[in-house]
């Protein structure tokens, strides 16, 4: 019975122990976010109050659950823009019903553009889409083979996947390969990265700034806002 | 068992061929009408060039060679619808004329100040700009198709068929397109 209550008592300390740093790592985030946007004077908010997560991008209709935190708005580099945390969660059961969940963890750079936008997802090829490719599941293929070679991209619109990824764009994204994926919609556009300490997400910024002065001019001349 | 092998010489003899002449065929359109699509952005080239000779000319009437070399150019380009590969020089040969007349407008400093011509220079980097997304396309699509054409077994329903490789267009663009414009920020809703 002493026995019980003791491995009970571990039980209660290890759970609170594992609850406070937990508690704590979030508390130092928060913190450290809140640090950047003070010194770069961008506004900070913990919660999504712009409902950035509902925005169209395939990222955010990936897993059961999203969200979106950590928001800080302002100029970067003579550009609006907004940069978060965005977290989603995968649910898997196992033999006997058991559910475990994985969380997905990115920081998010977003800025608009003046036109619109067919929807595009640029992501790193790997194992699954280039098996992909083999059955028939092609993507946008350049005329630049390193590029198709790292790159996988869906757009329906392959005038503007051409129009958007001129060789100027594509040899930059080759020398600039820091991100996840970027995903154009509308005028939307959104940069996400594996999640981020703090101190590196002016870098994020940065990215995305020098990515949309790739842009090429036909982009807004072909898709002028609606 | 024999019905299986049966079944599955079938496949190979039916299906397949069948699968990759629908391919070819898919592929041949793609290309034809990204071809249609270069057509049209050559076309609001040809439809800007009068514009430009014109506006040139107030400035500079006495530079008539360049200006019918340039209309001559302009002419023969628009003169029949060839292949690719046909009318990639005589549309380069009209690139090289409208550069020239660029080059007589740079001579006059008035001309090149007017509202006119820059409207009509910026016109005319945007063609450009969409003529060589139009012919990066038209290229990858033929690359698609002349690799599907060239490769076993669809070489051989290729040959069986007649279908053949296509040309690449090339071109280069006259004058550059402009930077991109400002940026603003509005609400997600």
């Amino acid at each position: 019975m002493g026995l019980l209550v003791l491995l009970l008592a571990v039980l209660v300390v290890v759970a609170g122990a594992a609850a406070y740093l937990k508690y704590r790592a979030r508390q130092q985030r928060i913190h450290g976010v809140m640090t950047v946007a003070q010194r770069i004077g961008f506004t900070f908010s913990v919660d999504d109050v712009d409902h950035l997560v509902d925005l169209p991008f395939a990222l955010f209709g990936r897993g059961v659950r999203q969200g979106v935190e950590l928001v800080i708005s302002g100029e970067h580099a003579g550009m609006p823009m907004r940069m978060f945390d965005y977290w989603y969660y995968d649910e898997t059961s196992d033999s006997q019903g058991n559910r475990s969940r994985q969380y997905h963890r990115f920081t998010c750079a977003l800025a608009t553009i003046p036109a619109a936008c067919p929807r595009l997802r640029l992501g790193h090829e790997n194992f699954m889409t280039r098996l992909g490719d083999r059955i028939g599941l092609h993507d946008v293929t350049f005329e630049y083979d390193d590029f198709n070679r790292k790159y996988r991209v869906k757009c329906d619109d392959q005038k503007f996947a051409f129009s958007l990824l001129d060789g100027k764009m594509m040899q930059w994204l080759l020398d600039a390969d820091s991100f996840d994926s970027v995903e154009v919609d509308g005028p939307w556009v959104l940069l996400a990265a594996p999640k981020l300490d703090p101190g590196k997400w002016l870098n994020l910024g940065s990215w995305l700034e020098q990515f949309h002065r790739q842009i090429p001019a036909v982009v807004y001349s072909t898709y002028p806002p609606r | 068992m024999t019905a299986i092998f049966i079944v599955a010489a079938l496949v190979i003899v039916v299906a397949v061929p069948l699968l990759i002449y629908n391919r070819l065929v898919h592929l041949r359109n793609v290309t034809r009408e990204s071809w249609r699509d270069i057509d049209a952005e050559l076309q609001r080239r040809y439809d800007l060039v009068p514009n430009l000779v014109n506006t040139v000319k107030g400035y500079a009437a006495h530079e008539r060679e360049t200006f019918e070399a340039v209309t001559a150019q302009r002419a023969e380009a628009m003169a029949e619808h060839r292949e690719p590969d046909e009318q990639a020089p005589r549309e380069r040969a009209l690139g090289e004329g409208v550069a020239q007349l660029l080059a007589v407008a740079e001579r006059y400093p008035d001309l090149k100040a007017s509202d006119q011509f820059l409207a009509l220079q910026r016109q005319l980097a945007d063609t450009e700009d969409r003529i060589q997304v139009a012919r990066r396309i038209y290229n990858a699509n033929v690359r698609a198709y002349d690799t599907l054409v060239q490769t076993f077994p669809a070489v051989l329903v290729a040959r069986a068929f007649g279908f053949n490789t296509r040309p690449y267009f090339e071109i280069d663009p006259i004058v550059r397109g402009a930077g991109p414009p400002p940026v603003d920020l509005s609400g997600p809703t």
